[in-house]
């Protein structure tokens, strides 16, 4: 029995059950207690649960004992975790019971921004969120929401063309935008494309660090797996190009430390040796041609610009021209410059050269559901202009859903200062963050494991899938669906509006949607029963399609123009190129509100409880910092204050600072933790798209003192130079080492 | 006889972190906080370790998971005076919460530094008790704790088994790291059994042992890496 029919039902059900009671039959009166799908006292029952704690939307399942979610396992029929589950998301359980959550609606009772609120009911913080959405006109509304993809993001849109105001804004990763835009020029395809990793002999990674975070952690790094030792013959290679040591790069059997900004010109010197000696078609030669016109650089060419040794890259092209099924990712840093399109461009490109389009082991077409597109028209409206409108004062009511602006946009979007500017600020959200401060009325939301899901995620998996639940257990507090509130908000907002949500709530849009689409949904067109489909779905965790094997067109037209990467700061004044990235500790932030990832060790640096930037030996010496002491780095956009790392692997002239902390609010475990390395970057975008170059500023690094950094291993520094360095927990000698190779 | 035993492969692990959590997540294990992280005492059952070879450019960096090995031959067993660390019949090194009385001579003698003190009782902030896993004991100030191969479902999947008339089936008991490892880089089984996972992982070229020269008899089988 489904949830909607058990509520349905309830009433009666309760009366069956008071008269049973009444009869003193004891065993009829137990079974009638317990809530279908419920569980004894203290029997485990598994629930299907969708994660969105970040974009890939894996499929999970829970444990759920008395009504608590006690654990998170990957739902191994799920195409993209494939049973695995990331460190993030495990932590969804301490989003679900964190100290901190908002499980009331607030609404201002202060100065705005200065975080004082006053608990209000449901109906009075709706009116108030409905009169200022009334009350404006369509123009001066802005949407912003975490994700634009699935159902949810098609409410919102509907909701914003419904309201007249511009298409919603979706927080999605910066390089999201600039990684497929590339692959419509360098591929033909509309989105990012599936890879064939596990059945590659040779993995080449420009800039794409997919076995951090990135698009799908779970999913690349089960693929990375499979590739390596999924075949009992033979090992992949990975070769990773990135200018800092991160997780892909540690695990890569060759990491080229690229200079930042010149990712393209290495793409583009394979290019030419592939060229010159690979064994490239005729046909692969001319539409390769046809992308990037212009002659190659040569390999020493590459060498100096890339600042690469010689040797170790012809050892690279050589491997590239001579492995049986090669192909090749780009993306991350290398997206995030100002020449970022040009290099994931060319990088991607290398796929044609090499004649692995639609291959096994090659480059696919990406496969996605689109369910409920026709609920609105895509599209959406760019962060950068989000904030253009925020500044010159253009927004009378924005609403946030799920998101926090303030702290995942660049400082240079100015969308802190322009809070100020915004009439009403409505916030449908979890916790007091430091977009939620800035709220005039503050509606508290169900988490994923709380609320129906339909999810769709990114495209990684070359397979269409829709995660399709019901709630795992029920809402904390007065939380409500997100979906709902969008729902009861257009109600009230006069008939034409509401006119167009005539649904009860999220659940009902799902059913009816997944009705009305079901021909061209996975295993839809053969279905008898939607009602069955719908339910079968339910059961499994989701409508999951075989995995696409299309063929991407390849490239049409030529390609953006050779160039290289600016960065913003004089390098006089601003020596080092700054690179922010995500770490597997809390992503781009979600994770720091939680004590598990705040006390797991970032795997590189050991780091638990702060932020950091990573600095290489020589450079620390020359300016004399030790590690763990306090520094300050400027940009030409502002300065922070954080602790050293002095990493071993970190390119010279390079500084690396994770994304995600240093909030001002987001509960006792998150605020005032480190820094934001986002406060240190400008308003600079990728050229060719609205998407912001976040890894194109310069900074300087000056040191404050001694500080204290805690870490879970010990730091190069305690270690000695050069050698294998065991990095153990306790303070004894470092006794486990890798130095016993003898078979068991 | 039962023996269990784990195999990990170091060629698929990434480092990245999901067994830590898990393992956080399935033990009740507590977060001690900055300050006493600080001190050494945050409590990780399970813990990456990073080890650098080279120097730049020509740097490389390996990732091994280390928790308690479950020895054969434990240093930890015969030091405890009430013996509140003990052999299982199945392999494990067993520790009877409730006969601890926190002399931490186990955590001493232990060569791998896998075991943790209790120097608080937990704390978690309601409604964080919540998802505390009803399977397992909550450890109190003056406890010593270490990795127990999840015997909670261990004894689960025995219960299971039981009812149905059967033995366990290999793969049927997963640890939360395996459960949860992208990668499919930790394999969980019954050493004793020549046709489990394990066994046949465990006999591969590129088998090995922590500290293989004390003789501790590890039930934790590491295959190298292939750089």
């Amino acid at each position: 029995m489904r949830r909607r029919d058990f509520v349905k039902a309830g009433a009666l059900t309760a009366g069956v059950t008071m008269l049973d009671g009444c009869t003193g039959d004891e065993e009829v009166f137990i079974t009638q207690q317990v809530r279908p799908g419920e569980g004894l006292p203290g029997e485990t029952i598994w629930k299907p649960g969708v994660c969105r704690q970040c974009a890939a939307a894996c499929g999970i399942q829970v444990r759920v004992v008395d009504g608590n979610a006690i654990k998170i396992e990957g739902n191994e029929a799920h195409p993209v975790g494939r049973g695995g589950v990331c460190a993030l998301g495990h932590s969804l359980l301490q989003e679900l019971y964190n100290p901190d959550r908002i499980l009331q609606p607030q609404q201002l009772s202060g100065a705005r921004g200065q975080g004082s609120f006053q608990p209000a009911s449901w109906d009075d913080a709706l009116a108030a969120a409905q009169a200022a959405i009334a009350s404006a006109s369509g123009a001066g509304i802005s949407i912003v929401a975490s994700g634009g993809a699935g159902l949810d993001g098609a409410l919102w849109r509907r909701f914003a063309s419904a309201l007249g105001a511009p298409a919603p804004t979706f927080l999605e990763a910066p390089e999201a935008e600039v990684e497929r835009r590339a692959a419509q020029l360098a591929l033909g395809v509309d989105d990012y494309p599936h890879f064939d990793i596990p059945n590659a002999e040779l993995v080449l990674s420009i800039g794409a660090p997919f076995l951090d975070r990135w698009r799908s952690p779970v999913h690349y790094i089960n693929a990375y797996a499979e590739m390596r030792r999924g075949r009992e013959t033979r090992r992949g290679r990975l070769i990773h190009a990135e200018a800092r040591m991160s997780l892909t790069a540690a695990n890569a059997d060759v990491w080229l430390p690229v200079r930042p900004g010149t990712e393209g010109t290495l793409a583009r010197a394979l290019a030419g040796h592939l060229l010159e000696n690979g064994d490239v078609s005729a046909s692969a030669r001319q539409r390769y041609e046809q992308l990037f016109p212009t002659v190659p650089p040569t390999l020493e060419e590459a060498a100096t610009e890339c600042d690469l040794r010689m040797d170790r890259l012809e050892e690279v092209a050589g491997e590239l021209a001579s492995a049986e099924n090669a192909l090749v990712i780009g993306g991350g840093s290398a997206a995030g410059h100002t020449n970022g399109l040009y290099n994931v461009t060319a990088a991607l490109g290398l796929n044609v050269l090499l004649d692995n389009l639609g291959q096994p082991a090659g480059v696919h077409s990406p496969t996605r559901v689109g369910l409920g597109q026709g609920l609105a028209a895509a599209g959406s409206t760019p962060a950068v202009t989000l904030a253009e409108r925020l500044r010159g004062g253009d927004v009378e009511v924005l609403v946030v859903a799920n998101a926090d602006p303030v702290h995942s946009l660049p400082a240079g979007f100015g969308v802190q200062d322009a809070m100020a500017n915004v009439g009403t600020v409505i916030v449908l959200g979890s916790f007091l963050d430091d977009t939620a401060v800035h709220a005039d009325v503050l509606l508290p939301i169900s988490t994923e494991l709380e609320r129906f899901e339909a999810a769709e995620p990114g495209t990684t998996a070359g397979a269409p899938v829709v995660g399709l639940v019901e709630p795992v257990v029920d809402a904390e507090g007065e939380s409500r669906h997100p979906g709902d509130i969008v729902i009861e908000l257009a109600n009230a907002l006069g008939a034409t509006v509401a006119g167009q949500f005539p649904w009860d709530d999220f659940e009902e849009l799902a059913e009816e949607t997944v009705e009305a689409e079901i021909a061209r949904l996975p295993g839809g067109a053969a279905a008898e029963d939607a009602g069955d489909y719908f339910d079968e779905a339910l059961e499994r965790g989701g409508i999951f399609g075989q995995a696409a094997t299309a063929t991407p067109p390849g490239p049409s037209g030529a390609g953006p123009q050779p160039s290289g990467g600016r960065f913003d700061g004089a390098p006089n004044e601003f020596p080092f190129v700054l690179l922010p990235f995500e770490s597997v500790r809390n992503g781009t932030g979600r994770g720091a509100n939680r004590p598990w990832m705040q006390e797991m060790p970032d795997p590189l640096s050991t780091v638990m409880w702060n932020c950091w930037v990573e600095i290489t030996p020589a450079d620390a010496e020359e300016l004399g910092i030790h590690d763990t002491d306090l520094l300050r780095v400027t940009s030409p956009q502002g300065t922070v204050e954080l602790h050293a790392v002095v990493d071993p692997a970190a390119r010279p002239g390079v500084v690396s600072i994770p994304l995600g902390h240093g909030h001002t609010q987001y509960g006792r475990y998150a605020e005032g933790r480190g820094a934001n390395v986002l406060d240190l970057v400008g308003a600079e975008l990728v050229d060719g798209t609205a998407a912001p170059a976040w890894a194109a500023t310069r900074v300087s690094i000056e040191r404050l003192g001694e500080g204290e950094l805690v870490r879970f291993g010990r730091s190069y520094e305690e270690m000695g130079h050069g050698e294998v360095i065991p990095v153990g927990w306790a303070p004894h000698e470092p006794l486990v080492q890798i130095k016993t190779e003898r078979s068991v | 006889m039962t023996r269990w035993g784990m195999v990990i492969d170091t060629d698929r692990c990434t480092g990245c972190g999901a067994c830590v959590v898990a393992c956080h997540a399935e033990n009740n294990i507590q977060t001690v906080g900055e300050e006493e992280a600080g001190r050494g005492r945050a409590m990780h059952w399970i813990r990456i370790e990073r080890y650098y070879e080279g120097e730049f450019p020509d740097i490389k960096v390996r990732f091994q998971p280390v928790m308690c090995q479950q020895c054969g031959h434990a240093p930890c067993e015969p030091v405890c005076p009430v013996y509140a660390t003990y052999h299982t019949p199945e392999g494990l090194n067993a520790m009877v919460y409730a006969r601890c009385i926190g002399t931490r001579y186990c955590a001493n003698n232990c060569p791998y530094t896998v075991r943790f003190f209790n120097w608080f009782s937990p704390e978690f902030p309601q409604p964080l008790e919540r998802q505390l896993n009803p399977s397992v004991s909550v450890r109190s100030a003056g406890i010593m704790e270490k990795c127990t191969f999840c015997v909670q479902r261990i004894h689960d999947a025995q219960d299971v088994a039981k009812d149905e008339e059967r033995e366990v089936r290999d793969g049927e008991v997963r640890t939360a790291c395996s459960q949860s490892c992208p990668a499919e880089a930790i394999v969980f089984g019954d050493l004793d059994d020549p046709d489990s996972r394990v066994s046949e992982l465990g006999e591969r070229a590129r088998a090995m042992h922590l500290l293989e020269e004390l003789s501790t008899e590890p039930s934790v089988i590491y295959l190298r890496g292939g750089r």
